[in-house]
């Protein structure tokens, strides 16, 4: 085949597929006159020619005409490809959790009901191997016995009778620890902790003679509670070549001589694990001798990734021979050279120096063992010295001095230590000292803290608040490590600074740092632990949820018994825990925990005082969440009444704009948008004359607007509202941000809504790959409407497999399941598929009875509903629905907005049919006007303009109707919707 | 969800870049986003056949939709890219598709083992049998010096399995020029084979 073009010339062909074209684009009927007056130059090709226009109808009618399927197909001999259900030695497949070069890993149980117990069953690709199954049974012993909380067990490894190998491993749900990392954004300190818990497991198992030999990121796993778990240990000796492998024990291998056979051989298995060679010790990839050594290089390398987010080699991969020679010959870079700046500025030093003495080339040059491995990551997580630094009197009095400035102010001192080197002598006088001096040093370092300050992001020299304070808390961390109690009182301010100053992220790393001396160092229940925890809590409510409510239910009983001083604290953690079981779906235990907050406000502080007003807003918010929709708006008008009962006159005021905002937010989810909107206009003046800046609350308290006006039907104001919101949010945050993402879902709604779906297609774009912390039910709410922006694109498929996507979830949430069925109704409505359409309108029905559903989508039903029967010609049924959502718009919009099209241009169809073209007209004009407005020119203004036209021929004007339809014609012309595209087909 | 080597998780380079600069007639993202997709269309074909069991028939235009939704979904792709998008994912499953049916010969006539395969496999009169894979392969770079956008049809629907309606998205050209195109296309291709 591949020669084919010797027989037939590429010119040849050329022409032909040029008459071709010419013949195809005439009349079937016309062709055998075509081919019977072809120029001279093309009389050649005639025959074939007459033959591919004239019989293609028969010879070739079968030919490619169904696409190319895949299958997988069964393998012959023993490694049939897998499938659930099948067994694979005791075990029985339940599902594949992945594949790869190295084999294929299943989720199974054991197949003759011993033990009921879900595991990885790994099944490694592998040529019968001689001895193969004594051999799985020795090990398998030997690993069986590793028991550690950090290493996922081997339950069983075995062959079976048709000699394929298998091992069982505890089935571990997780992430691997460097996308943990990533996506908990952990800071240094806490990646180093992590990593501590890696070195404790492979500490445990080398002293049970066994080694990993594969440590790697993938092999790494971090599940949800933040506990490292090793997986596959010893399993790469198990699955080796006998041949070799019988040459080495688990630890004391003998040295093998690296002839280029050997290497080979190992290498070819190696690249054959592409990303494993990576983190292979210089002596592995060598095929020498395997120790403890090599696990200690590894977890350098695996530490040198955590910590600067890249490899310590760098290089394509492009041969296999690359890898090796730079393993082998290249130093790896120092680690805060290739980090980014922040990072960098704290691995410089002693970071870089721990991670070159793991990854020596000379495995004698390394850390002897990972426990001094893991004992110089302590030092340094102490601020002591580390054994791999450079054993310098100088480096030691850097390190004294830098723990101790905070008390030794005198130049002098610090000279004494470096030169006498009797540094521990003077510490410990030091710390005697600092006990008498406590109270002025206190005032001392306040005091310092101004004159040192030095301006970083302040404009004309100007120190900002939030610099002063960074550079607290670092000094707070580094100079009073001598005085936990100084410095956790500090520290506890600071924090309390950062949150009030609304960098509550800032404060992060110095509630760590002031829990973790309070708790040591002050009694057991003291207000600095519980204000830590509790704000500490707060900021980690969005990234480590689980971690945020261990710490509000370890606070709430110390609260408790110390009422009634701790009324706040109690309150705040019983409201930081409502929002928290809200995020988990847990309706039960957010509307106690709330509830309990406005019982404690109410009876510590007055009925009327302002925490009471918070929390109550917070509960109608709560009930918000769940789309409790009454109870909500309840609780709302009570805090509102109450907000202005004692906060009227002292406006700009936060609690009553809070009051205002919730109860504002209760009216439109209880479909009285239209009302919202003066009160929730007074919040965005009110909240810009409190906050002077474009703060992020300015942006919420506008995007409450914007959801009113969109809701309202306010669609020119509401959208052009949403996009500055998101436009402030993108210049005021370079960083990604849950925020960024709900504004953009608000704005992606209304962009819907006007079908202006290039915009909200590139909008969806721009918040899709933002990282953020959003509830199930914002998640699901924001696939739905992608959903429907696919529909209305006419992309099925895509809306389709986006539903299908989250059905599960779907299932949970009924008021949303009606409306992605409303969705999907009317996705198949627009394809002029109007059985799928009623099939799906029948579910939304049948689930419609137990689910109180919004008004809008009440009327989004009924418009589709209207809409088939239409189609149908069932006029009767039609008007019910379609007079149905008439009135509902009618009453959520003081005037006709594009959100009531579908539903009018329905009507207007039925009053056209009854001879009524005057009703038509009341109802067409209105929206073609909206259309106008909002999105000129698009395929549903010519809808609208179509049915215009129609009634304006039937009222007997003529010259509009015309110039209507060719506008409609051209309008409709360009969608790709097939009911569209059929109307601009339409005859007059 | 365990983790097994495989997992790639390598920085990918934004699709909707690569496509702009494909625009701008940058050959070195042909073979950028070529690596990307083919990597992900043999993992999406693979997942799906494993989930569904062997019985399964894939219609290979649920894998470059499943991806284009992927790509959109970590925000690496315009929805505006769509059929740009489609075109290019069509090309490179001819690759991928091609790839599975020259394996599975090398591995009927004994060649590596592989644990888990893809095959286009027949079953009776459903899609296309191997050698008609191949053949229409092979004829496509004869096809490719004769009108290159034929190529691309032919890639879109019967290596994709495209509908008209997004094969004219994808090349800016009406529905009906695409019917005249896969005539011609199986008329010429017919031809080519026949030589």
């Amino acid at each position: 085949m591949s020669t084919k073009t010797a027989g037939f010339d590429v010119e040849r062909w050329q022409r032909l597929n040029a008459l071709l074209e010419q013949g195809l684009s005439i009349d079937a009927e016309e062709r055998t006159t075509w081919l019977d007056h072809l120029p001279p130059e093309s009389r050649d090709l005639a025959d074939k020619l007459r033959g591919m226009l004239l019989q293609k109808g028969i010879e070739t009618k079968e030919f490619l005409a169904q696409p190319v399927a895949l299958q997988q197909i069964v393998q012959k001999g023993a490694q049939a490809a897998d499938a659930a259900g099948a067994n694979v030695g005791p075990y029985r497949l339940i599902a594949e959790l992945g594949s790869g070069g190295m084999g294929t890993v299943w989720l199974a149980e054991r197949n003759d009901d011993t033990i009921k117990r879900q595991v990885a069953l790994k099944l490694p690709i592998s040529h019968w191997i001689p001895g193969l199954a004594e051999r799985m049974d020795r090990e398998r012993d030997m690993l069986a016995a590793l028991e550690h909380p950090n290493i996922a067990r081997l339950y069983d490894a075995g062959v079976t009778e048709t000699g394929r190998p298998y091992l069982a491993l505890e089935y571990v749900e997780g992430e691997s620890i460097d996308s943990y990392c990533q996506t908990h954004r952990l800071p240094v300190r806490q990646r180093l902790e992590l990593f501590l818990q890696v070195t404790n497991a492979v500490a445990h198992a080398h002293a049970r003679l066994i080694v990993h030999r594969d440590l790697k990121p993938n092999n790494i796993l971090v599940t949800k509670n933040g506990e490292v778990r090793l997986l596959d240990f010893g399993v790469g000796k198990l699955i080796e070549d006998e041949s070799k492998a019988s040459n080495r024990e688990a630890i004391d291998d003998t040295p093998r001589s690296a002839d280029s056979g050997t290497a080979n051989t190992s290498l070819t298995r190696i690249t054959g694990r592409a990303i494993t060679l990576d983190y292979a010790s210089p002596e592995q990839i060598r095929s020498e001798r395997i120790t403890v050594a090599s696990d200690v290089y590894s977890l350098g390398v695996v530490l040198f990734e955590l910590l600067t987010g890249q490899r310590p080699y760098k290089l394509k991969r492009n041969t296999a021979g690359a890898v090796e020679d730079a393993i082998e010959a290249q130093d790896a870079p120092a680690a805060s050279s290739v980090a980014e700046k922040p990072v960098a500025r704290v691995l410089r030093g002693d970071v870089d120096v721990i991670l070159a003495k793991a990854m020596k080339k000379e495995t004698g040059e390394r850390y002897a063992s990972v426990e001094a491995f893991a004992a110089d990551v302590k030092h340094f997580l102490k601020g002591e010295p580390v054994v791999a630094q450079r054993d310098s009197a100088i480096y030691r009095a850097r390190k004294f001095v830098s723990r101790n400035i905070g008390g030794v102010i005198g130049g002098v001192v610090v000279f004494l230590a470096i030169t006498a080197g009797t540094s521990i002598a003077l510490w410990q006088a030091h710390v005697a000292k600092a006990e008498t001096a406590r109270a002025t040093q206190v005032k001392q370092f306040i005091a310092s803290l101004f004159t040192s300050a030095v301006p970083r992001t302040g404009e004309g020299g100007q120190v900002l608040a939030s610099d002063l304070l960074t550079s607290a808390a670092d000094r707070i961390e580094k100079e009073l490590v001598d005085q936990p109690e100084i410095a956790a009182e500090l520290g506890s301010i600071v924090s309390e600074s950062f949150i009030k100053l609304g960098v509550p992220e800032k404060s992060e790393r110095i509630l760590e740092f002031v829990l973790s001396k309070s708790t040591l160092y002050l009694e057991p229940r003291n207000r600095i632990t519980l204000s830590a925890k509790r704000n500490l809590a707060s900021v980690l409510r969005a990234r480590d949820p689980k971690r945020a409510e261990a710490l509000l239910d370890d606070l709430m009983p110390d609260a408790a018994a110390m009422l009634p001083s701790t009324a706040e604290d109690l309150a705040q953690a019983h409201m930081q825990k409502a929002y928290l079981a809200a995020r988990r779906a847990d309706e039960t235990s957010a509307v106690e925990n709330i509830q309990r907050a406005v019982d404690l406000a109410e009876q510590y502080f007055g009925k009327e005082s302002p925490q009471a007003i918070q929390y109550l807003g917070n509960l109608s918010n709560i009930y918000g969440v769940f789309s409790r929709r009454a109870p909500q708006l309840q609780a709302a008008a009570t805090a509102y009444t109450k907000a202005i009962n004692t906060m009227e006159g002292s406006r700009p005021n936060d609690d009553l704009i809070n009051a205002e905002t919730m109860y504002a937010n209760a009216l439109v989810a209880n479909d009285r948008a239209a009302e919202a909107i003066p009160l929730l206009r007074r919040v965005v003046e009110d909240r810009l004359n409190l906050d002077t800046l474009e703060t992020h609350r300015v942006r919420n308290a506008r995007s409450s607007l914007a959801n009113a006006l969109l809701t309202s039907g306010y669609l020119d104001e509401g959208i052009a509202l949403a996009r500055k919101v998101v436009a402030d949010e993108l210049a005021a945050n370079k960083v990604d941000s849950t925020d960024r993402i709900l504004l953009g879902n608000q704005l992606v709604r209304g962009l819907v809504v006007a079908k202006l779906l290039d915009d909200a297609a590139t909008e969806v774009a721009r918040i899709s790959g933002v990282a953020g912390q959003l509830s199930e039910l914002t998640n699901l709410i924001r696939d739905v409407r992608l959903a429907r922006l696919f529909f209305l694109r006419s992309d099925v498929m895509s809306a389709e497999t986006t539903l299908d996507q989250i059905a599960d979830t779907l299932n949970k949430y009924p008021a949303e399941n009606i409306a992605a069925l409303v969705v999907r109704a009317e996705g198949a409505r627009l394809q002029n598929d109007f059985v799928t359409s009623k099939v799906r309108l029948d579910a939304a029905l049948a689930a419609l009875n137990s689910v109180p559903i919004s008004l809008l989508t009440q009327a989004n039903l009924s418009t589709e509903m209207g809409r088939y029967f239409l189609s149908r010609g069932s006029f009767d049924q039609a008007a019910d629905h379609l007079n149905r959502c008439r009135s509902i718009y009618d009453r959520l919009q003081p005037s006709v907005s594009t959100l009531a099209a579908d539903c009018y241009v329905g009507l207007a169809q039925l009053h056209l049919k009854a001879k009524e073209p005057a009703i038509a007209m009341r109802l067409l004009s209105p929206v073609v006007d909206a259309w106008s407005r909002v999105n000129p020119g698009n395929a549903w203004h010519g809808e609208a303009l179509y049915w215009l036209s129609r009634t304006q021929a039937q009222l007997g004007q003529t010259v509009s109707a015309d110039a209507n339809f060719a506008r409609a014609q051209a309008m409709l012309k360009r969608s790709t919707l097939p009911a569209m595209r059929e109307l601009s087909r339409a005859k007059r | 969800m365990l983790r097994f080597e495989g997992a790639n998780k390598v920085a990918m380079p934004q699709v909707t870049t690569l496509l702009q600069r494909l625009r701008g007639n940058d050959r070195s993202a042909i073979d950028e986003l070529f690596t990307l997709l083919y990597d992900d269309l043999r993992r999406i074909a693979r997942s799906r056949l494993a989930a569904n069991g062997r019985q399964t028939l894939l219609d290979t235009s649920l894998l470059v939709h499943e991806a284009y939704l992927k790509f959109v979904n970590v925000g690496q792709l315009n929805l505006n890219d769509r059929e740009h998008f489609l075109a290019y994912a069509a090309s490179t499953l001819r690759s991928v598709v091609v790839d599975f049916v020259r394996k599975r010969g090398a591995e009927q006539r004994g060649g590596d083992v592989d644990h888990v395969t893809l095959n286009t496999e027949v079953a009776q009169s459903v899609g296309a049998c191997d050698d008609e894979i191949l053949a229409v392969h092979e004829a496509l770079t004869v096809l490719a010096q004769i009108d290159p956008r034929l190529v691309k049809v032919v890639e879109m629907r019967y290596f994709a399995g495209l509908s008209e309606v997004e094969i004219a998205a994808a090349l800016g050209v009406s529905e009906r020029t695409v019917r005249r195109d896969w005539e011609r296309s199986r008329l010429l291709l017919a031809d080519i084979l026949s030589t």
